[in-house]
């Protein structure tokens, strides 16, 4: 439903190589994933109305849940007004009622209600707990305040950060886990929440049901940037999902303008490499998030602030102004050429 | 009488109430009801950036003359600068989440003299600037976030209402 | 409840038990009546023990922080007016809901039930004090410097941050540093020993000090929602005591209780709060409703609706409100059969509250209803409750509460619950018992202005956060972007929390307006039907010149006696007071019948002094400074030996001037208010083990690689413990038996045997766990911290015996005063029985390989 609000985009290098790609292989429509990689990364769940929200349904935990809320909130609706009036039919006579006011009012009516509520409470758990085993696994790890996202872990093992990717009408098994305190993982337009325990993974299975962007955050109070921990959820045709997991397999794009290599050097000099990997460039640190993609990120900063040279300059030189309490330390030592160059180069990878 | 007085209270109340909640739930965009939920907004939205930038000093300025840059747009202006993310580095008021601390605070920037002390402060200086920083100041930190010539101008126009406290 | 009327002989007149002895020395033959009943005079007030000076207390400084907690709530609407609003940074925002939320529910909430509790009981069963008075003063204390000490972290600038809820791992000392955490801890705890306290004594007061002739069933409706609320306290509060204790314990020592590193578990922290946090809620809702039951009839003139089906009620919600705290817990993977089965407990709680809400609305029809300022209030709670309670069956569907969790959805629904089950009956019962304190009514006219703000800024504040929620905002969060939906619902909250902070700005501007302007009340205003309306509004400090008989639910009504002439004069027991001691009429629990002259402690410094010494010892393990800790301790230790040394006061037997009856002073009786406050106790201790054994088979079930590599128990000293129990129990089961029919020089001799007993069981106990290095598993620190359990209880045991046993050596004791033995023997069964199970699960974990 958010197609529509998908705008085209004069193609890229990158995606030019994706769209010749594409033409090879057989699609139910070709045109639609190769727009949905185009603009991947275009446009912040940020800027768009009701992203976040569980009334906007995108997946189909959402979808049956919110088909409860909506008969729960009627029927409520209902039994609310019809308790008010009695109220008020009450107040007016001066007759006595009856004991079975109480028992049908007090016993009955609940009784009804909890009945109906329960059967239907928990035909939708069962069918939106159901494992699927060939489902895609991914796995997603809280961090003080971060989300660490692995594709695919016993398979290709492509890992990202922040943003995370899914194939519309696919069920894809989500391993939560945390590394420091209880972080919950929830996207209110495709599922409902699962908290992410230390030392327990907890699986959540999910079915995306139409493209788009969307955006999750963090439901589980996690200490002083609680409120800065978000990330956004892309739902891309199947096919695009898969060219885009081939594609963004690889290592990063190579810096090709001199002030790019120079962000580079800075990269490698600054001590960035003991915490962060770009996949061709510094690989093996596992402490902060994977940079490799970050260009192509629709969001800085786990789903807060729109990418652009701005704000990754900023950050990198106050990232206890932005985000308190990050576990990354303000690079404000960098000269501002520096800090120029460096920024340029992250937002170069895409 | 006095039923239909209380009678005419709850219905007017009522509706009082279901506009407030149309308007809280409406989406932002065109449509028949959004006349007036933008109206009430904009309303909203000055008290807002009233409350944000404070009461603060409003009398006419002999400086605002020479800061009127007639084709830009200051609410655009303010918008723009979310897109280019200024408010990761500079404190801007009136600009929803712009609080960084890497750059100089912009408060009542219409007073200042220079722009990153080498352009005068003056809409052409601060529009050249805004477009190009490196090209005035090679050692500067503020990166060249490719901003067009008349996003430059709205964003100008938008600094120049801030005159401090 | 059967082994409190066992072996006495109901009704009938007492034995006789040693003539005229009487040990004159303890009252004050110099004063009156009256001066024996005076509040003493200027700052002397604070040693008062009176039910009426300690329940004013409560209300006013549970209403202080109710404002101070209602601020911090403006300023995080406030903050949260326009999207990444810089009004509050994180911290600050993180520190004023945690406190918001730690105020409203520990601070103001349950010590205001209490304050409500502690005035109204005496008043309404037609006693002249609570029959603790002592303890309900020690309560106070504890919470006033409980309340310090939390709110005293802003001056240190480490105001809590971690939620009301502090779970783990966030508030272990790793990811908070710092004392923010403790100052919660150790404070709240503080506090809490003013809710437990309140506890004992509410239940001691209700079923053991009556008027004549006030049956079970002839009791007010408020009792009943007040002694199964005690109940509730009793048995809700020690999983957190526990749960506080073990996370302190945790900070300070770095004891592995939730450490997953050691084979702890986050999640044992949410049981252990949840177990506490999820009846709570029915604990500060019940009294609320009980208030409105009370209130309701005196408007529309007739009694209470189906009283039967309310107190059938309130026992099934007290109970079913145990079975559900894991609703808290619906996201945190809990598996699929457990979360059914929690669902549908959560979702029976609606029938018990159905009936309830039915029974209130049954009533209106009775007669013509009178729209006085509480009924607006009253008419507000039926509305605001009932859509909470909805919210709450929807929030109660699994899948619904996935969705929901931790969103404004929640916070929208707990404000229903909490402002309309809680606040609103609150100002209703404050307006409607308002002439009791002061003597005059407040206005009309302004209570109208007050509850339509207060209404409407209510609903305009949170009804919105439903949507808010169902957007898709998450609580607890300091700041949300601008343009995803958010923005405009949380304008219109923040303006409608401004409006409800207004009208309560109208309300305390009215209180201040009454006390000088408003119209003197007279003699039961309201036309009300409970006893607390027998004087003119400020009855005088003893509540009845004369206890009457009670023979009707509704006495002002019912009995035209009472209203017929002067309240002074009305006909009674316990008129005169030839001993010059404060006196109360003790009950039967089930019939209402006197068995007992209760005596009542004149005003005293002990209270003050053992909650000060507790408040240093709390403080100064905060501080770290741990000398001073032993100080408070022994300060504390000085006061309770002061307290509770006073002469025995039973082996009198008296005429209380009623049906001609002669009645022993503090009767050596299992319908004793002592015994059954005992009974009381041990329920609390009980469930302080519980807590604690449920702790360990938890982590014995979810970590049982670590708990395989725990060091095990020797097998020989456990053994050694279980006889050394037994032994001490048959001690202590023979100290009780030998208490009605002592020789001093026998049961001085048991005390000291029961003393070596529980020394010889704490010590084998401590040998069995030797080999265990409580720093190795989670498994090992509970077994060290059920040993310490036992160990504290064993203290306390051998305190006790050796008091007693002193107290006969020195002479203070009569023979036939036998009462604290019955109760020495009492707790030491249960302290023996506590024991044994620690040493039985020691010698089951020392033999399984």
């Amino acid at each position: 439903m958010m197609d529509e609000e998908l705008e085209i985009q004069d193609g890229r290098t990158a995606r030019e190589t994706l769209q010749q790609a594409d033409s090879t292989t057989v699609s139910p429509s070709p045109r639609e994933a190769e727009q949905a990689l185009e603009t991947l990364g275009e446009r912040s769940a940020l800027d768009i109305f009701g992203s976040q929200s569980t009334l906007n349904i995108a997946g189909y935990g959402a979808d049956r849940v919110y088909d409860l809320t909506l008969w729960m909130s009627v029927g409520f609706g209902v039994v609310f007004a019809f308790v008010m009036v009695l109220v008020w039919i009450a107040w007016a006579r001066n007759r006595p009622v009856g004991k079975w006011w109480v028992w049908s009012g007090g016993i009955v009516l609940p009784m009804g209600a909890i009945v109906t509520l329960m059967v239907a409470s928990t035909s939708v758990l069962v069918a939106t707990t159901r494992h699927d085993p060939d489902a895609l696994v991914i796995d997603v790890t809280g961090h003080q305040f971060w989300w660490d996202i692995v594709y695919d872990p016993e398979g290709i093992a492509l890992r990202d950060a922040n943003e995370l990717i899914l194939p519309v009408a696919r069920p894809v098994t989500l391993r939560l886990r945390s590394e420091d305190v209880i972080h919950s993982f929830w996207v209110p337009s495709i599922s409902g929440k699962m908290d992410m325990i230390p030392g327990r993974v907890n699986e959540l299975t999910i079915t995306a049901t139409e493209t788009g962007q969307f955006r999750g955050q963090c439901a589980e109070f996690c200490g002083l940037s609680h409120p800065l921990m978000a990330f956004e959820v892309t739902v891309l045709p199947e096919q695009a999902f898969e060219e885009w997991l081939t594609y963004t397999q690889g290592e990063a794009r190579d810096a090709a303008r001199p002030d790019l290599l120079a962000g580079r050097d800075v990269f490698l000099k600054s001590g960035c490499a003991a915490c962060h990997e770009i996949r061709g460039i510094a690989e093996g640190a596992r402490l902060g998030p994977d940079l490799t993609r970050l260009g192509a990120r629709a969001s800085l900063g786990a789903g807060m602030w729109r990418l652009n040279q701005g704000n990754v300059a900023g950050w990198i030189a106050d990232v206890q102004d932005m985000k308190p309490g990050a576990q990354m330390p303000s690079y404000n030592h960098l000269s501002g050429p520096d800090l120029r160059n460096l920024s340029a180069y992250l937002v170069s990878l895409k | 009488m006095r039923r239909i007085r209380i009678f005419a209270v709850a219905v007017i109340l009522t509706c009082l109430s279901a506009a407030a909640m149309a308007w809280a739930a409406l989406r932002p965009g065109p449509g028949p009801l959004q006349d007036v939920a933008m109206t009430v907004d904009n309303t909203l939205d000055a008290v807002a950036s009233w409350y944000r930038r404070g009461p603060g000093n409003r009398r006419p300025d002999w400086q605002a003359a020479s800061h009127q840059i007639h084709d830009g747009d200051p609410d655009r202006g303010a918008q723009v600068m979310i897109d280019y993310g200024c408010g990761a580095c500079h404190a801007i008021p009136g600009v929803t989440g712009a609080r960084g601390s890497v750059g100089p605070h912009l408060d009542g920037f219409a007073e200042r003299a220079y722009v990153a002390g080498v352009l005068p402060n003056e809409p052409g200086g601060l529009v050249r600037w805004l477009v190009d920083p490196v090209a005035h100041s090679p050692m500067t930190a503020m990166p060249d976030l490719g901003v067009t010539e008349a996003d430059a101008r709205d964003m100008a126009a938008y600094l120049y209402t801030l005159r401090g406290g | 409840m059967t082994d409190i009327t066992s072996d006495t002989d109901v009704g009938s007149a007492p034995k006789a038990q040693g003539t005229a002895y009487d040990l004159s020395p303890k009252g004050e033959p110099s004063k009156d009546f009256e001066a024996i009943w005076a509040t003493p005079p200027g700052w002397r007030v604070i040693t008062s023990v009176s039910h009426r000076v300690v329940g004013k207390r409560f209300l006013i400084t549970g209403f202080i922080f109710f404002l101070i907690a209602g601020l911090f709530a403006l300023l995080v609407r406030l903050q949260l007016l326009v999207p990444e609003n810089t009004f509050l940074d994180s911290e600050t925002y993180n520190q004023l809901f945690t406190m918001h939320g730690t105020i409203m529910m520990f601070l103001f909430a349950i010590p205001m039930l209490e304050g409500f509790a502690v005035y109204l009981i005496p008043l309404m069963i037609g006693a002249r004090d609570l029959v603790f008075p002592r303890l309900g003063a020690f309560g106070y204390w504890c919470y006033l410097f409980g309340g310090i000490i939390v709110l005293s972290s802003f001056l240190f600038d480490a105001a809590p941050m971690g939620g009301w809820f502090m779970y783990v791992p966030l508030s272990t000392s790793v990811y908070t540093e710092g004392m923010s955490a403790d100052f919660w801890l150790i404070g709240i705890t503080l506090a809490e020993i003013a809710s437990v306290t309140a506890a004992v004594e509410i239940i001691a007061a209700i079923l053991c000090s009556r008027a004549p002739g006030m049956t079970l069933t002839k009791m007010p409706i408020l009792m009943w929602y007040l002694l199964a609320t005690a109940f509730m306290i009793a048995v809700a509060f020690p999983p957190l005591i526990i749960g506080s204790i073990l996370l302190e314990a945790e900070r300070l020592l770095g004891l592995p209780f939730f450490d997953i590193a050691r084979g702890g578990d986050p999640l044992l922290w949410q049981h252990l709060f949840w177990l506490f946090g999820h009846p709570e809620v029915y604990i500060i809702f019940l009294p609320a409703a009980g208030m409105v039951a009370t209130m309701l009839p005196v408007f529309v003139g007739k009694p209470l609706f189906g009283y039967g089906f309310v107190v059938a009620a309130i026992v099934t919600m007290a109970f079913l409100s145990f079975g559900l705290w894991a609703h808290h817990m619906f996201a945190t993977g809990l598996p699929e059969m457990s979360l059914t089965l929690f669902s549908a407990a959560s979702t029976m709680v609606a029938v018990p509250t159905g009936v309830q809400i039915f029974c209130f609305i049954a009533t209106l029809s009775l007669g013509r209803p009178r729209l006085t300022v509480p009924m607006m209030f009253i008419l507000g709670f039926l509305c605001i409750f009932v859509l909470g309670g909805l919210t709450g069956v929807m929030l109660a569907s699994v899948p619904f509460n996935l969705q929901a969790h931790d969103s404004y959805f929640v916070v929208a629904h707990l404000h229903y619950v909490l402002i309309g089950g809680f606040v609103f009956p609150m100002f209703a019962a404050l307006y409607y018992w308002i002439p009791h304190f002061t003597g005059r009514m407040m206005s009309k006219t302004l209570g109208k202005w007050a509850f339509w703000l207060m209404f409407a800024g209510f609903n305009l504040a949170f009804f919105m956060m439903h949507l808010t929620g169902m957007r898709g905002m998450p609580r607890r969060i300091a700041s949300y972007p601008a343009d995803i939906g958010w923005d405009r619902l949380n304008m219109l909250s923040t303006l409608g929390a401004f409006i409800l902070a207004a009208g309560i700005g109208v309300f305390i501007w009215d209180v201040v307006r009454h006390r000088r302007k408003g119209r003197p009340a007279g003699r039961n205003p309201w036309g009300a039907a409970t006893l607390e309306w027998l004087y003119a509004p400020s009855a005088p400090g003893y509540n009845f010149r004369a206890i009457p008989r009670v023979t009707s639910r509704e006495p002002l009504w019912d009995q035209p006696d009472l209203m017929d002439r002067p309240a002074a004069e009305i006909d009674g027991a316990l008129r005169r007071c030839p001993d010059h001691r404060r006196e109360t009429i003790g009950c039967d629990p089930v019939s209402g019948e006197p068995i007992q002259i209760l005596r009542l402690p004149h005003p005293t410094w002990f209270p003050l002094l053992s909650a000060s010494g507790m408040a240093l010892l709390f403080a100064a393990t905060l501080a770290g400074v741990y000398w001073l800790c032993a100080v408070g301790a022994l300060i504390a230790l000085i006061g309770v030996t002061g307290w509770v040394w006073e002469p025995s006061d039973s082996g009198v037997t008296r005429d209380i001037g009623l049906d001609g009856l002669r009645l022993p002073v503090n009767a050596v009786d299992k319908r004793s208010h002592l015994y059954v406050g005992l009974i009381g106790t041990n329920l609390i201790l009980w469930a302080l083990f519980f807590s604690l054994l449920f702790a360990g088979l938890y982590l014995w079930n979810t970590q049982p690689v670590f708990t395989e590599g725990t060091a095990r128990p020797v097998e020989v000293f456990a053994l050694l413990a279980l006889v050394s129990g037994a032994v001490a129990f048959v001690i202590s089961w023979m100290t009780a038996r030998m208490a009605v029919r002592a020789n001093l020089r026998i049961s001085a001799g048991l005390n000291v045997f029961l003393a070596v007993a529980l020394t010889a069981t704490g010590l084998s106990l401590g040998c069995a766990l030797l080999p265990i290095d409580p720093w190795s598993t989670a498994f090992a620190a509970v077994g060290w911290a059920m040993g310490a359990f036992v160990g504290a209880l064993i203290g306390v045991g051998v305190y006790w015996s050796l008091l007693n046993a002193l107290r006969k050596a020195v002479g203070a004791v009569h023979p036939s005063q036998g009462l604290p033995d019955m109760l020495l023997g009492s707790f030491g069964k249960a302290a023996a029985t506590m024991a044994l199970g620690t040493a039985a699960v020691f010698f089951l974990a020392g033999i399984a390989t």
